[in-house]
């Protein structure tokens, strides 16, 4: 089938050959569609059809130009009536365009710090979401899977942590469209090119929005010709990975024989003591709580139009199940955009969005590895009782652990997970999405255009819980059916308008350009709830049989809103000297009048010397690029009330009574106050962000090799934080401006290809190394709260201070004692007492004052003040959550029809604060009875009979707080992950023509293939969305293993 | 046409830029803060500043929610009880609790930052409003001056009250006034002595006395009155050695017939009572409104609700282990003193209320249970009904100021400053005669209360003579700490507020509590890890630094004015 959008002969048929042929790709022979072919000095042109062939009138001896982006040009003398081309790949990527904000380039012309992400690459790992995609797309920004639940959160960091309360996400531009800091509504597969803008200057155009780096996203478009239909099907199965080795139910009973006795107390279930070794029906909970899961994921998209229409729409669907059972995540996106170009110099069109997603359960490996690995127990007889956690033979009914009334060996109220797992409500908390977004471009006058761009935002999300009546434990029995809705609401509004213009000859090349934007974003949330229903398949709050028990709640959000102009000039001479130069300045609803606007500059100059005659004279380089950046950008933090002196009533009451009355709430006056619920600091402003760039882009043998490094020294000042106070004042913290971080590292990306035959092989190799040090914040920030203020650690296990950010250190840098070893007898306890008593004058009397009585095998905590005991003040700072070198390695193979790709990324000098560490290793348990330790941590703890163990010994009550947060629970965290392997295979054409298809390729793959890591605790991925948790491991939802088979094809 | 086209298109596109450059940025980026109010709201009127002294009062109340993104304070009940009663092992704890009965807690431990911080609260709330009532006119107030002063009286009262906690506690703590928040005063020195910290308290006190009337203001019990400044201001001056002036205040107190012990000391505990004549100062939870017994329970929705029977209950029917008498203290009581039946319920027993028996189930059939080994003894002072997640809150009184502890106090100053003997005497013996039931005889309770779980007396009986009685016991104990009357003073507080709020602070204030313990609870007795053995097994010796409280830690990195060098001894 011919397609032809040009070409009209002017030649006459006297002058004229008819030629045809076909145009192929010469990496692997596949016909090239859509290849531009024309008469060179005229205007006569065409494009080749689906099979990639072509035919024209010509004038004989005439030369054709083959032209297709991303493909060298071949010229062609017109001899004979057919001529067949091979395209070969065009290795001067230099010319490529790459978005920029507000516009784009060459990326030659890059003067700033900007990375583009190889969509195939990224593509072919079948990423669940965004995030997940960019994991290893480019130095410099670290992605890391904060869990490996079916939704799939994930952790970026574009050149380090440079704020303390605020987030560290960076900003996501889709479209144009500043989305904020989740780009996850996105299916993967309906981008086009990512581009990530690292440094300032690359930054600055985005001002207030882009401390954290900015995340340039462009979806795909409708593409001129006929209607093309592309799909895509992946299915998988995923298994669990990381499973730990833990005690089983005999080793679990041992353990807590020798723990009770160390502590001198004695076994409460008779199941655990000696007489019943062997006989214990051992239950391994995680295998009980996790199995293989199905995960299928699905597009389609069509795209095509005319040269002045042209159009694009694409449906996914996503039904991921989750390892742990009855966790899922389901997906559906669809995406238009519409093009029109209703005039020469008037273009308009948009794009619409729409996400719905499901998610439903979650899961923490750690939590069913500690549990108690047996639920049998000695009733009042003295008899065994001993069962699984599910009746497997006949009712399937589940089983429940002893119920006790106080705490002993078995937890108060121990609930059976799996059980509860399977009779929950599974109803799923959804999310609705829709971005819309319309563009209108005017070009005005020779080089002057303009562009205005609207978008809205609405994102719907909904909650809802019924909890039945759990008749498996005592202290949930009595409670009451329990029904809640929630649901919340946010919108974005934004306009953005800006001008553009350029003059250039064959010496100078100026752009300039100059806008504004405004965006405004509000919401509300509304919950009701209610208990005591009279069946369990009700769901209306008002049918409740308790009316008093009805509560409902909700209010607006706090509206934020941002004004900005901005310029930028980007001047280039003889196409080799660059520079660039933004400015931006925002206002604020986030702060107080006075306080609202910040301007934010940079600049940076860019030398190819590449273009100079004595490098090229030298042959060595066929890019040489030098970047120099500075720029300052600025965060306005959390959107928070904490800018405006204020009074709350928020629970602020006191009733007032009768001589002789009762307490009657309702026979008493209720008197509603108003107090100051916080210290507010009314000056708060702008957080800014000053960094430096220094890079080099190299070239070599045609640009298949080339190597980009960058150092950079990241400046964040006025750091907006909620900043301890003395705890005299009534409050324990102010939000304010205070403080200096400083991040600084060196980023080295090297990509290679290499053609050799019918194999072409690559390699792409990231690398970052990244500094994070506090210069001043003022008094330490300690802390075990993670960004929703949520308590990270359980209160009694002594880790409330285990996050320290102070001068000196990294942010969230990990804070404890030091354990210097195990003590080994009483004689050496009584004589560190001894010591301590004389060393402090006799005010104190033992070694160490917290805790009761120290034992041989507790760990010996070090005297780091030298005071001779041990106190508060021996707490120091134990490591940090920053590794020394990040990186990542991608290597590609394609041998005629065949593909294959290996993607292994990792981390070098990693620690990890891991509390999942202490609490698998410690039989102590906060919320009472006894947890599971490891089989390792039980062949390793110190005893009598093991005097030479490295680990604490066991014990139950822990008097000397072995648990408590100290450098035995700081653990090296190096890993290489070989993250993914696939092998495809591209039908040949004359297969697939057959089935009017245009192109098939299949393939499979499997995910978290291995993990090498001396890290035994769990997997030592441990991304945190909060900044002062990084590096903090308290389990999380096991990483699966996904074996995937594929198919995408296109006609 | 194109041009045409252009120039439309350019203006246009002129205008708008013109339009949005020139419309009002400042005003588009004001946005309103719909869940706060203007810090200005509370000084417009009389209404709103007796708003502002109501979330002065609110302070009383506790607070278990994050209730300020950051601010969490868990206070009211647990840290108090636990700070005033676990040193002196009559009443003990499990699970990490336990560190306050083995003089074991540290300056990081989180109760300490909890009361601290509540109390600063407080203090904060009053100082900010003193401030804001000085600069008001005393024409916005329907009395005037005395209006203003009156409201003056009740905030200097409620800062004084939480000063003198402090003190008890921590010793000489930073003393903010008036005016001075952490804007003005980011840090704050501890003062140089301890004269220093009672002058504000003494001074406010002294104010409000002479503002306040004996009854509470609008007849709303619940106020501040004379009596509290009084009564608290005797304590103040007890603490200082100035017995003399504070024997005077006590008298004025007893003399002006405001206040009276209530017939049955039961009856003081009772679910759903409030305000008795007995009380001076006293914070009344209130019913459960229905709401707070779903999960939401240990979140409520308002603050005058406490989950205190989980905390004081016996761990065999649900309670948390936080609050185990001794049987040394069980031991305690004399044959016919009702208190210990009306406030602790041991092995073999049934709480009166709840008709739960203490030794039922396995595991609780032994005179020591848990892990740690408690006494199977435990309080009933609030565990009067069942736990058993239904009702997680409870309506009851923590009664911080009694008619009792004043008749105990007028005594005390009598003995110290060795006057008025036998009035001291018959204070004692007033309170005895309660224990024993006579005033439940008097006032004809039997007749009145018919179906009382504990049966009230009909026929009086004879009450041991105090000074007898007290005299023999101070000698068989060989006492040297403190003389007799002292002696028999503490000894009926021990039994009188047992599991209430003052109890250690006493002990340590008339120099006795080293000796209580050494001879109550003496070292290397019993028998360590038994469950048989009643007696408490104390490890460690009793070490005076510990009588003072440590300035918590979040303090001393927090405030550049109080370095570690300012802590309190052997912390």
């Amino acid at each position: 089938m011919a397609l032809l959008l040009f070409g009209v002969c002017f030649v006459s048929a006297q002058q004229n050959l008819s030629v045809s042929g076909v145009v192929s790709d010469a990496s692997d022979g596949s016909p090239m569609i859509g290849v531009s072919v024309i008469v060179k000095g005229t205007t006569t042109a065409t494009i080749t059809d689906a099979n990639g062939k072509y035919s024209m009138n010509a004038p004989q001896g005439s030369t054709l130009i083959f032209s297709y982006i991303g493909m060298e040009k071949t010229t062609v003398a017109v001899k004979s009536n057919v001529i067949n081309v091979t395209l070969k790949s065009d290795s001067k990527v230099l010319d490529e365009v790459v978005a920029i904000g507000y516009g784009s380039i060459k990326k030659s012309d890059v003067s700033g710090s900007v990375a583009s992400v190889d969509r195939e690459q990224m593509m072919k790992r079948n990423p669940l979401n965004l995030a997940q995609g960019l994991q290893g797309a480019a130095a410099g920004v670290m992605v890391s899977k904060q869990s490996g639940d079916p939704e799939g959160a994930t952790t970026i960091r574009i050149r380090g942590v440079a704020t303390v309360n605020g987030s560290a996400d960076p900003l996501y531009v889709v479209d144009g469209v500043q989305v904020g800091t989740d780009a996850n509504f996105i299916n993967p597969s309906d981008v086009e090119s990512i581009e990530v803008l690292k440094d300032a200057s690359a930054t600055a155009i985005y001002g207030a929005r882009g401390a954290n780096g900015v995340i340039l996203i462009t979806t795909k478009k409708g593409q001129k010709g006929f209607t093309k239909i592309n799909v895509t099907a992946n299915f998988g199965v995923q298994n669990m990975t990381g499973k730990l080795s833990m005690a089983n139910a005999d080793q679990f009973a041992s353990a807590v024989r020798q723990g009770r006795a160390n502590d001198g107390t004695s076994i409460t279930n008779q199941a655990f003591s000696t007489a019943y070794n062997g006989k214990l029906h051992n239950i391994d909970w995680q295998d009980a709580m996790t199995h293989s899961a199905l995960q299928q994921n699905y597009t389609l998209s069509a795209s095509g139009g005319t040269e002045n229409s042209q159009s694009s729409f694409s449906l996914g669907y996503l039904n991921n199940e989750g390892v742990v059972i009855e966790s899922n995540f389901k997906r559906l996106t669809a995406h238009a955009t519409v093009m029109q170009k209703v005039k020469k110099f008037l273009e308009m069109g948009g794009s619409l969005s729409f996400v719905h997603s499901e998610k439903n359960g979650s899961g923490n490996l750690k939590n069913y590895a500690t549990l108690t690995p047996t639920m049998d127990y000695v009733d009042g007889s003295g008899n065994l009782v001993s069962h699984d956690y599910l009746d497997r033979t006949s009712t399937g009914n589940y089983y429940a652990f002893q119920q006790v009334t106080g705490e002993g060996d078995i937890q108060k109220g121990q609930d059976n997970p799996y059980a509860a797992a399977k009779q929950a409500d599974h109803t799923p908390t959804h999310k609705n999405t829709i971005l819309g977004s319309a563009y209108m471009e005017v070009k005005l006058f020779k080089g002057l255009s303009f562009k205005t761009n609207a978008s809205y935002k609405f994102t719907a999300s909904d909650s809802t819980g019924f909890n039945t009546v759990n008749t498996r434990s005592i202290t949930a029995i009595t409670t009451p059916n329990y029904f809640s809705l929630k649901q919340t609401q946010q919108n974005d509004l934004g306009i953005e308008n800006y001008f553009t213009y350029n003059w250039k000859n064959d010496v100078n090349n100026l752009t300039l350009m100059v806008g504004n934007s405004v965006t405004n974003s509000w919401g509300h949330w509304v919950s009701a709830s209610a208990s005591n229903f009279l069946s369990d398949t009700y769901r209306s709050i008002d049918l409740t049989s308790t009316q008093s028990t009805r509560l409902g709640s909700g209010g607006y959000d706090l509206q934020s809103r941002y004004i900005s102009y901005y310029g930028r000039a980007m001047y280039s001479l003889l196409d080799r000297y660059i520079l660039t130069g933004t400015i931006r300045r925002d206002g604020s609803s986030n702060f107080g009048e006075g306080n609202r606007w910040g301007v934010f500059p940079s600049t940076a100059f860019a030398w190819r010397a590449s273009e100079e005659e004595f490098i090229k004279n030298m042959n060595v380089f066929s890019n040489l690029k030098l970047r120099m950046g500075w720029g300052i950008t600025g965060n306005s933090g959390l959107l928070t009330n904490y800018t405006v002196a204020q009074l709350s009533s928020n629970r602020i009451a006191y009733y007032m009574g009768t001589l002789g009355g009762t307490s009657a709430a309702a026979n008493n006056t209720e008197l509603t106050g108003v107090a100051s619920l916080k210290e507010i600091d009314t000056n708060l402003k702008w957080e800014s962000n000053e960094q430096t760039n220094i890079g080099l882009d190299m070239g070599f043998f045609n640009n298949s090799l080339n190597i980009t490094m960058d150092y950079f020294v990241r400046d964040a000042k006025d750091v907006l934080l909620y900043r301890s106070i003395r705890p005299s004042t009534g409050h324990s913290s102010i939000f304010t401006n205070a403080g200096h971080i400083r991040n600084s590292g060196l980023e080295l990306s090297v990509n290679y290809t290499k053609q050799v035959g019918d194999w072409t092989l690559g390699v792409t190799a990231t690398g970052s190394t990244l500094k994070n040090k506090v210069i001043d914040i003022g008094s330490p920030i300690y802390t075990n709260l993670d960004a929703s203020g949520n308590t990270v650690a359980d209160a009694g296990d002594q880790w409330d201070t285990h996050s320290v950010t102070q001068n000196g250190y990294a942010v969230g840098s990990y804070y404890g004692y030091v354990v210097e070893g195990i003590w080994k007898n009483q004689a050496e306890i009584d004589a560190a007492n001894a010591a301590a008593s004389k060393a402090s004058g006799g005010t104190v009397t033992k070694y160490q004052a917290f805790g009761g009585n120290v034992k041989p095998g507790d760990y010996k905590y070090k005297d780091t003040d030298g005071n001779g005991y041990i106190t508060g003040a021996d707490q120091k700072v134990l490591g940090n959550g920053f590794p020394a070198l990040n990186y990542g390695l991608t290597l590609t193979a394609k041998y005629k029809n065949f593909d294959a790709m290996i993607y292994m990324y990792g981390v070098s000098g990693m620690q990890i604060n891991s509390y999942a560490a202490m609490k698998e290793s410690q039989l102590y348990k906060t919320s009472g009875g006894i947890q599971n330790i490891t089989t390792d941590y039980l062949s390793n703890a110190w005893s009598s009979t093991n005097p030479n163990g490295t680990s604490s010994l066991l014990t139950i009550n822990d008097y000397n707080y072995n648990r408590q947060q100290s450098s035995a629970w700081v653990k090296n965290g190096d890993y290489l992950k070989i993250a993914n392997i696939q092998l495809g295979y591209t039908f040949s054409q004359n297969l697939i023509k057959k089935l009017l298809l245009d192109n098939a390729r299949i393939y499979v793959s499997v995910e978290n293939v291995a993990t090498l890591t001396g890290y035994k605790y769990g997997d030592p991925e441990v991304g945190n969305s909060s900044v002062l948790q990084t590096g903090f491991d308290g389990g999380r939802y096991p990483y699966p293993r996904t074996f995937t088979a594929g198919v995408q094809f296109n006609f | 046409m194109k041009k045409i086209y252009n120039y439309i298109f350019a203006g246009i596109i002129g205008a708008s830029a013109l339009f949005l450059v020139a419309c009002n940025n400042n005003a588009f980026l004001s946005v309103d803060h719909t869940s706060v109010l203007s810090d200005t709201y509370m000084f417009q009127s009389e209404t709103t500043i007796e708003a502002g002294l109501t979330g002065i009062y609110d302070t009383f109340y506790p607070t278990k929610s994050n209730l300020d993104e950051g601010d969490t304070y868990e206070w009211g009940f647990k840290p108090q009880f636990m700070l005033a009663n676990h040193p002196t092992l009559d009443t003990q704890a499990s699970g990490w609790d336990a560190a306050y009965c083995s003089e074991q807690w540290t300056s990081t431990s989180g109760e300490f930052l909890s009361v601290w911080e509540g109390h600063y609260r407080a203090i904060s709330r009053c100082n900010a409003f003193l401030a804001g009532l000085e600069k008001m006119d005393v024409s916005l107030f329907a009395k005037g001056d005395a209006g203003k002063q009156q409201l003056e009286a009740e905030a200097r009262a409620i800062r004084a009250w939480n000063y003198f906690n402090l003190v008890k506690n921590f010793g000489r703590v930073p003393m903010l006034e008036t005016g001075e928040t952490y804007l003005n005063t980011p840090s704050k020195p501890r003062p140089a002595t301890d004269a220093e910290s009672w002058a504000l308290i003494n001074s406010d006190l002294n104010f409000a006395a002479g503002v306040l009337d004996w009854t509470p203001r609008l007849g709303q019990y619940g106020r501040i009155t004379k009596g509290f400044c009084l009564g608290y201001e005797a304590e103040a001056l007890m603490f200082q050695g100035k017995y003399a002036d504070a024997k005077t205040m006590l008298n004025t107190i007893i003399t002006s017939n405001t206040y009276s012990l209530v017939p049955c000391y039961s009856q003081l505990y009772d679910m759903d009572k409030a305000w008795t004549k007995e009380d001076i100062w006293c914070v009344v939870m209130y019913s459960d409104n229905g709401s707070n017994s779903t999960t939401n329970g240990w979140n409520p929705t308002e603050d005058n609700y406490m989950c205190a029977a989980y905390n004081v209950a016996s761990m065999e029917y649900g309670g948390w282990g936080s609050l185990f008498i001794s049987w040394e203290c069980y031991k305690s009581f004399e044959a016919g003193d009702k208190r210990r039946q009306a406030s602790m319920v041991a092995l073999g027993e049934t709480n009166p209320w709840t008709k739960q028996t203490l030794g039922t189930h396995d595991n609780y059939k032994t005179v020591k249970i848990g892990s740690e080994h408690m006494p199977n003894v435990s309080s009933t002072k609030y565990w009067r009904i069942v736990c058993d997640y239904t009702i997680v809150n409870a309506p009851l009184t923590e009664h911080f100021l009694r008619y009792a502890n004043i008749l105990l106090d007028y005594a005390e100053c009598c003995f110290q400053t060795n006057t008025d003997n036998a009035a001291a005497w018959n204070a004692i013996g007033q309170v005895r005669n309660r224990a024993w039931g006579n005033l439940e005889v008097d006032n004809n309770l039997a007749a009145a209360n018919p179906t009382y779980p504990i049966p009230m007396n009909t026929t009086s009986v004879t009450v041991p003579d105090a000074q007898t009685y007290y005299s023999t016991l101070y000698a068989s104990k060989a006492y040297t700490s403190v003389n007799v009357g002292v002696f028999a003073c503490n000894w009926e507080r021990r039994h009188e507020n047992n599991a209430e709020f003052n109890l250690f602070y006493d002990l340590k204030r008339t120099g006795m509590i080293t000796e209580f313990l050494n001879k109550e609870y003496p070292a290397n007795t019993g028998t360590a890890g038994s469950y048989d053995d009643w007696r408490t097994y104390r490890t460690f010796t009793v070490d005076p630094n510990k009588f003072l409280y440590p300035i918590p830690n979040a303090e001393l990195v927090s405030n550049s004015a109080i370095t570690a060098a300012d802590q309190n001894p052997g912390y």
